[in-house]
């Protein structure tokens, strides 16, 4: 079974290339300090805004340039991962099982429980993402382990509305009605038949939220609410670079391409797993 | 003995209308049957005419706003989920889109199997066996418990269905609509299936359907219903030869005939089913009758004794006479 799923990998071109990806991006994180050609905070100010190597004026002591601090952007990118792929599936793992939760039970159990989630959803959907973070971030205080609770009260309402939405449906279908009059628990029920029915979904909007959940990370370093700023983020490299995107691309440019790429291949895997977990597109 | 009696049974829904008003759908208005052991009774009539809430509140899938449900003398209709489940195990369903009634990403073995573990009917190598078995009564091959719903054709999948409902050994099946969603070809092998199960395993069914032309091969007694209430009630035969109820004889002249040559009282009916949210006063079915009166109007017919287990709530039931069915009711037995 398992030889089958990784034959499927490879036979997908596409997915192969995302695995390939992540891969990459979670060995660079693990080993970023033998990887990364410098100390990501060491800064060289006599080498101030180096273009990449392959520039006319890029020193090819720094492969993709330095910041406005003489810093190496390749060191930085590289440690960088550590964060940015920490918030991104702590927060997306956390909010997706809390929503799913929520919306799984309100979703098949109606009543009271549905109706109170769904108006704390909608309050919560209508109160800008930005301002809810600032509040609870000047209660909690700035860091990277706020950040991430932060994210995950947040991000929460995502799932248990879309799951709600879906096990509205599924409770009406024919096999839940079966399984009922076979007098199966409610409990196996929701876990056993309706949750398997509405995985695929979830974990498409999760690889998604992914890099909504990054680049929120970025939102808040920006804001200076994030992750303290001596640990190097793509998202505060971002907003460093912010000021010299005229005249220095590389400093934003390069940050930007890692998260484009690091979401690129959690969302070829993703569209890969969902058809894997859907047995109609399995060839037996 | 009756294994299932149902009195006076409503179901009606909560509609809003408006802010603070609201309406009901009144899906079952006060319907009494039975359904003797061994027998398979029909219940038919048009889409939206309570037929399938009847099977689903029976089976307290749903719950009945009043009226009593009495399963082997026992009655059920208002006891807990939790005493319910004991009963779950003699009564069973079939339903009717054998597309949605199996869960797509389970294989047929968990699927018949999750019948057999919530009742603690068989573990481990027994269970198997016991699959193997079910499939094998419903005429599918052993391998089959691997595959998953997908891989199955539509009559095959409704076999699983009914493997499914038997696994449980129950005494009485609802068939909701079990063959409407097949080819003709396969709807024969499907009611074959269930009678020859009927037999085996001396079960009981309710046979909810909308072809006149399917329950006349399968149900002992027929119960016809339009607009959640029962408008005529008897043997198979009876309904076919001697209707006494205008949407009776109406249904019956839908029937396709084999015989291109035979003389048919074609009875098309105008119009469509009124919203049960505001139905008609007195009797339901006036507004697209024939033969209503003012009396129709004014007042509701009841469900009366005509004839030996003939009941028809009809006020000229007396005027209606036997149409030349026989010739149709020939045809189909043949």
């Amino acid at each position: 079974m398992k030889n089958k799923t990784l034959k499927m990998l490879i036979k997908r071109k596409t997915a192969l290339a995302g695995a390939i990806i992540i891969l990459i991006v979670v060995v660079s994180a693990i080993l970023a300090p033998v990887f990364s050609p410098y100390d990501p905070n060491e800064s060289d100010l006599n080498k101030r805004l180096l273009p990449p190597s392959w520039d006319d004026e890029g020193s090819s002591e720094h492969l993709l340039g330095t910041d406005h601090l003489g810093r190496d952007i390749l060191s930085r990118i590289i440690y960088g991962t550590r964060i940015s792929l920490l918030v991104g599936i702590i927060t997306v793992l956390l909010s997706g099982i809390f929503g799913t939760v929520l919306g799984l039970l309100g979703g098949y159990y109606r009543g009271f429980l549905d109706s109170f989630l769904m108006r704390l959803t909608e309050v919560q959907l209508a109160f800008p993402f930005i301002l809810l973070a600032l509040a609870i971030m000047s209660v909690l205080g700035p860091g990277l382990r706020n950040v991430i609770l932060v994210l995950s009260i947040t991000g929460w309402v995502m799932y248990s509305r879309l799951v709600r939405g879906e096990v509205l449906l599924l409770r009406e279908l024919e096999y839940v009605k079966a399984a009922k009059a076979l007098g199966q628990k409610n409990g196996k029920i929701i876990f056993g038949h309706i949750l398997p029915n509405v995985f695929p979904t979830i974990v498409v909007v999760g690889t998604l939220r992914v890099a909504n959940m990054i680049i929120a990370e970025a939102s808040l370093t920006f804001l200076g609410l994030g992750v303290e700023s001596r640990i190097p983020t793509w998202g505060s490299m971002l907003a460093d670079g912010r000021g010299y995107i005229t005249s220095a691309w590389w400093v934003t440019a390069f940050p930007g391409i890692a998260i484009m790429l690091t979401v690129l291949g959690i969302n070829l895997v993703g569209d890969w797993l969902r058809d894997v977990l859907d047995p109609r597109l399995k060839t037996s | 003995m009756r294994i299932l009696e149902v009195k006076g049974l409503k179901k009606y829904f909560p509609v809003k209308i408006g802010l603070n008003k609201t309406a009901y759908v009144k899906a079952i208005d006060n319907i009494d049957f039975f359904v003797n052991e061994k027998e398979t009774l029909g219940l038919v009539g048009e889409s939206g005419s309570g037929k399938s809430t009847t099977g689903m509140a029976i089976l307290r899938l749903l719950e009945p706003t009043s009226g009593e449900i009495l399963f082997n003398g026992k009655n059920i209709t208002k006891i807990k989920q939790r005493e319910m489940q004991k009963h779950r195990k003699d009564m069973q369903i079939v339903f009717q889109d054998p597309f949605a009634s199996l869960n797509p990403r389970w294989k047929i073995g968990k699927t018949i199997g999750e019948a057999l573990e919530i009742h603690k009917i068989a573990k481990g190598k027994d269970k198997q066996r016991r699959i193997d078995e079910l499939l094998d009564i419903v005429g599918l091959p052993s391998e089959s418990k691997n595959r998953f719903p997908h891989e199955f054709s539509g009559g095959q999948r409704q076999r699983i269905g009914i493997a499914r409902a038997l696994a449980v050994n129950p005494k009485f099946i609802v068939c909701d609509e079990p063959v409407s969603a097949l080819d003709v070809s396969v709807q024969a092998q499907i009611i074959n299936l269930l009678n020859d199960l009927k037999e085996e395993f001396g079960l009981s069914y309710l046979f909810i359907a909308h072809d006149l032309g399917v329950v006349r091969q399968i149900c002992d007694r027929l119960a016809v219903m339009y607009l959640g209430k029962i408008v005529e009630i008897a043997s198979t035969e009876d309904i076919f030869l001697k209707p006494k109820h205008p949407y009776t004889k109406a249904l019956l002249s839908a029937v396709p005939v084999a015989d291109p040559l035979a003389k048919r009282e074609e009875i098309i009916l105008s119009g469509e089913m009124p919203n049960p949210i505001s139905p008609p006063t007195g009797c339901g079915f006036r507004t697209r009758c024939h033969m209503a009166t003012d009396l129709c109007v004014d007042s509701r017919p009841n469900l009366e004794q005509i004839d030996n287990d003939h009941q028809v709530a009809c006020h000229y039931s007396d005027k209606i006479g036997g149409r030349k069915n026989v010739e149709i009711f020939a045809a189909q037995t043949t």
